[in-house]
């Protein structure tokens, strides 16, 4: 089912050209966001999540980030073909991005409203009253209390929670079709997260709105996902509905990260651990990238990187484990 | 032997090639000048470069009591580098004990050491050398003195600000947790962490160094005749600027290539040392 | 047989804020910590939750004696150890030892393995050198690395691998009593798993005791014998560990437990949670700290501050309403 997926990821590769060599960040992703649809990113660091949102929003820092390969097409036009200052028109306004660390995403010697209003000038060309009036309307629509004292506030007067929420406020500000959250979550605490989460699920819904949620916190995904894929070394290894990912992960790092977070299990014994290092991106094995952690690796397993197999309704995997079942 | 081409990427290669034939030459440059630098030659006078006299080619020229300026270069690029050296070690030595101890301690010892720097940056660096030797008198170790005193409060002030950013670090709230000694962590944990900082403005604060004792001795307050020395070459030949331009032109000129070439390699060694660009 | 090793009795810390440089003015106080009764076990877990800037780390910093308290005592092996000094203080350093949250930030990078794990056993003046280079062979077959690493630096390690060499640096003295200050919150989820089977192996290896500093409710409760929950520097429920799952009392136990607690694809946001944001700890609200947000508050809990009651064997709270 192909119909106009809003966002289409077609092969991305993106790399970073060090002194030490090539670090192969993302290799070959491909993934479809829906209108309307809640796609999870998940991995650790090394997995490339960070970098493929990144990719989309062509910020890979230079000289020693590119895209050397792949299409990132947005409602059918290809990204990678546009000019910068096409880019620099649509960021902020068509696809907006929540960054992590509200301590260091804010400009401490501008007040809130000032920042807020920024992108409102610049996108929208909102000035003077109207654009304080729309900053008042924002702050409250992410539930911050007397949103005009607030305004006049600076960051350091307010708690991370709120931060991160005026950070939401932001992303939403001109409208975007797609919205990408960094990892917002990872700098709060539990209560706050939770506060974040529902938050933005409540003005996703209203307003029908794409979302790319990267993170590595299942719990997150839970809340706030429709669809998942799971990142590992650069490359996707499996994508599923959010139902399917918990009930019947597939790949064998997805069941270990499962295993391995201690609010699913009960036991007070000794919990499972995946063994071994997160992978070196410098020095990225032959065939599949996880199996030197894998505990039911096949031979097959390190000689070539296995193919995408289908297993169900939007539920595919890159594993040698169910390559015959296609 | 790949170790070594590793550190050395990226180095200015002309930088560095005349900063090494200027340190060989502040080794061996007496014995290498193919003269004298102090004989006397009257009558082979105000020699243009590349002429003869009774001794033979002058490649850089003489100057006004005959002596050849190219041995006079090499004989005082001692003077240039051992001065210039010794005033960095020394304003860099008493730079950071204060910055380390005003950045830990906080406090008054901070607010104090901090106000005496502001008067030092106040004050113009080469007016203030200039009194002190007006003070204290001319001469080789009085002059390295006059610099490392005059020196020392940029080198206070940063690596203040290195300490203030190390201090907060957890191995070192680890450090005070597992009782170690002040002394221990300010030598074991502080000291070792500001030393890329330390070398970094210690190289760029050289070629101003070489600049000071050049024109401390310009003026006659530096290193006295009859030692060789750029800076006295160079006002030497202000008489003969225009009938004799070799002079100056050529200590001078040295100067400034050492001067240029420690700055160039100051840039690239920062760039090098530090740790976002580091290679692990 | 268990014998309490830690105890803590009405623990005060108060920083004043001061404006000016040289004539200073107090114009306010951050209770970081504001009254605190605390006892721990030999050979247990004691986990503190709550979130950011409630006084958890300035308590474990007046445990490990970083910081004296403004009032209160604290008492470890039956002996105050405010105030120490001298040869006793440094016993006590070697007794009571830290593992920190940034694997990074915790190891100075111009030391080697064998300097970093060799550092809180020189200072505790007790082990002789050879003695110590002995103990470096043992601690690193411990943590599961080779001998050799003890010539390596920091940066030739990963994140997990650093953090089991700060955990094997707190070892290194012997210690009775280690504070885990959010030890697995900086690591990668599939090694978080690693580290903390690892410390509870040691745990039970050598009958350490922890402090566990941590804001992820699941680590807690995997780790935790008991579980206290803090709040703007009180503690408003302490109970063992599956009591304080299956059955909490206050307000804001329940919020935290809440908000943690979906895991699982289809669930919705739980009535109970909290309204507002967490407030400054330099405005800390009168009567119950918790009046301001809780979802149960009456007019007393406006006026008074609730006395912190055991209400059934083992379970304390600190709520007008239990």
């Amino acid at each position: 089912m192909n119909t106009a997926q809003l966002l289409e990821v077609r092969n991305l590769k993106s790399q970073f050209h060090t002194r030490r060599g090539v670090v192969k960040a993302v290799d070959g992703v491909s993934f479809s966001v829906g209108q309307g649809e809640v796609l999870g990113i998940v991995g650790e660091s090394g997995s490339g999540k960070s970098i493929t949102c990144l990719s989309i929003l062509r910020l890979l820092p230079k000289p020693a980030g590119r895209i050397v390969a792949g299409e990132i097409r947005l409602n059918g036009e290809d990204l990678l073909t546009k000019s910068e200052a096409e880019m620099q028109g649509y960021r902020g306004s068509r696809i907006a991005m929540i960054p992590q660390d509200p301590m260091s995403s804010l400009n401490p010697v501008f007040t809130i409203g000032d920042q807020m209003a920024a992108p409102l000038k610049y996108h929208l060309g909102l000035v003077g009253n109207r654009a304080a009036e729309k900053v008042e309307e924002l702050l409250a629509k992410v539930n911050i209390p007397s949103p005009k004292q607030r305004s006049k506030q600076y960051p350091h007067q307010m708690s991370g929670g709120m931060r991160q929420r005026i950070l939401g406020g932001i992303g939403i500000s001109c409208d975007p079709i797609l919205l990408i959250a960094d990892e917002p979550t990872t700098a709060l605490d539990v209560i706050s997260q939770d506060q974040f989460i529902w938050m933005l699920k409540a003005i996703q819904v209203e307003r029908s709105l794409s979302m790319i949620w990267v993170t590595h916190d299942m719990s997150v995904v839970a809340k706030a996902c429709d669809r998942v894929a799971v990142m590992y070394a650069g490359r996707i290894v499996e994508t599923a509905p959010v139902d399917a990912l918990f009930n019947a992960p597939a790949h064998p790092y997805t069941i270990g990260l499962m295993r391995s977070i201690p609010e699913l299990s009960d036991s007070r014994e000794e919990l499972f651990s995946i063994p071994g290092q997160p992978p070196d991106l410098l020095n990225l094995p032959d065939g599949c990238q996880f199996a030197p952690r894998c505990d039911q690796m096949k031979p097959v397993c390190l000689e070539k990187y296995p193919p995408e197999t289908i297993l169900g309704e939007r539920h595919s995997v890159n594993c040698w484990l169910k390559a015959d079942h296609d | 032997m790949t170790k070594l081409k590793a550190a050395l990427r990226g180095i200015p290669v002309g930088a560095a090639v005349i900063l090494t034939v200027v340190v060989f030459l502040g080794f061996f440059g007496g014995l290498l000048a193919p003269y004298s630098p102090t004989a006397l030659n009257t009558p082979g006078m105000l020699l243009g470069p590349f002429s003869h006299s009774s001794k033979g080619l002058h490649i850089l020229g003489t100057d006004q009591l005959g002596r050849d300026i190219l041995s006079r270069i090499c004989a005082g690029t001692r003077v240039s580098l051992i001065v210039g050296l010794s005033a960095v070690f020394l304003a860099g030595a008493i730079g950071s004990i204060l910055g380390i101890l005003a950045g830990y301690f906080g406090g008054w010892v901070d607010t104090l050491i901090m106000r005496v720097t502001d008067a030092m940056f106040s004050l113009p660096f080469l007016v203030l050398a200039l009194v002190l030797a007006a003070v204290i008198g001319p001469g080789f170790s009085n002059i390295v003195l006059i610099l490392g005193l005059v020196g020392w409060a940029a080198y206070a002030r940063l690596i203040r600000g290195e300490v203030l950013r190390i201090k907060n670090e957890q191995f070192v709230k680890y450090a005070k947790i597992a009782g170690t000694r002040t002394v221990v962590v300010l030598a074991r944990h502080i000291f070792p962490n500001v030393t890329n900082s330390l070398i970094v403005m210690a190289t760029l604060r050289l070629g101003i160094m070489i600049i000071a004792e050049a024109s401390l001795t310009f003026l006659g307050l530096g290193v006295q005749p009859p030692t060789p020395a750029w800076g006295s070459m160079v006002a030497e030949g202000r008489m003969f600027l225009s009938t004799a331009w070799w002079i100056s032109a050529f200590p001078g000129l040295a100067i400034l290539l050492t001067v240029m070439s420690v700055n160039i390699l100051g840039d690239w060694l920062r760039v090098r040392l530090d740790p976002k660009f580091r290679q692990t | 047989m268990t014998e309490t090793l830690l105890e803590i009795r009405d623990l005060k810390k108060h920083f004043p804020i001061t404006k000016g440089r040289l004539f200073m003015k107090q114009t306010g106080t951050v209770k970081a910590v504001d009254g605190i009764d605390l006892t721990i076990q030999k050979g247990e877990t004691l986990g503190l939750v709550g979130e950011s800037g409630c006084g958890k780390t300035t308590l474990g910093n007046l445990i490990l004696l970083l910081e004296q308290p403004t009032e209160g005592r604290i008492r470890f092996e039956s002996k105050e150890i405010t105030g120490l000094s001298g040869p006793e203080l440094r016993e006590y350093k070697a007794k009571v030892q830290a593992v920190f949250q940034d694997p990074y930030s915790s190891l100075n990078p111009r030391m080697k393995v064998k300097s970093l794990l060799m550092e809180p056993m020189t200072a505790s003046g007790k082990m002789s050198r050879a003695r110590q280079i002995e103990r470096i062979g043992e601690l690193l077959d411990l943590i599961g690395l080779k001998k050799r690493d003890a010539g390596l630096y920091p940066h030739e390690f990963s994140g997990g691998q650093r953090q089991r060499i700060a955990i094997a640096r707190a070892l290194g003295p012997n210690p009775e009593l280690i504070v885990l200050d959010e030890p697995v919150s900086a690591l990668d989820v599939s090694i978080r798993s690693q580290i903390m089977n690892l410390l509870k192996r040691l745990q039970r290896t050598f009958h350490l005791t922890y402090l566990l500093i941590a804001h992820d409710l699941g680590v807690v409760k995997h780790m935790s014998d008991w579980v206290a929950v803090m709040y703007l520097g009180r503690i408003v429920e302490l109970a063992r560990s599956d009591r304080l799952y299956s059955r909490p009392q206050h307000p804001y136990t329940r919020a935290l437990i809440a908000a943690a607690a979906i895991v699982r694809p289809g669930g919705k946001q739980k009535e109970s949670a909290l309204t507002g944001d967490i407030p400054s700890p330099l405005a800390v609200p009168p009567g119950c700290r918790l009046h301001t947000r809780c979802p149960d508050a009456f007019p007393l809990c406006a006026q008074e501050s609730p006395e912190f009651k055991e209400i059934e064997p083992d379970h304390f709270v600190a709520c007008h309403r239990g």
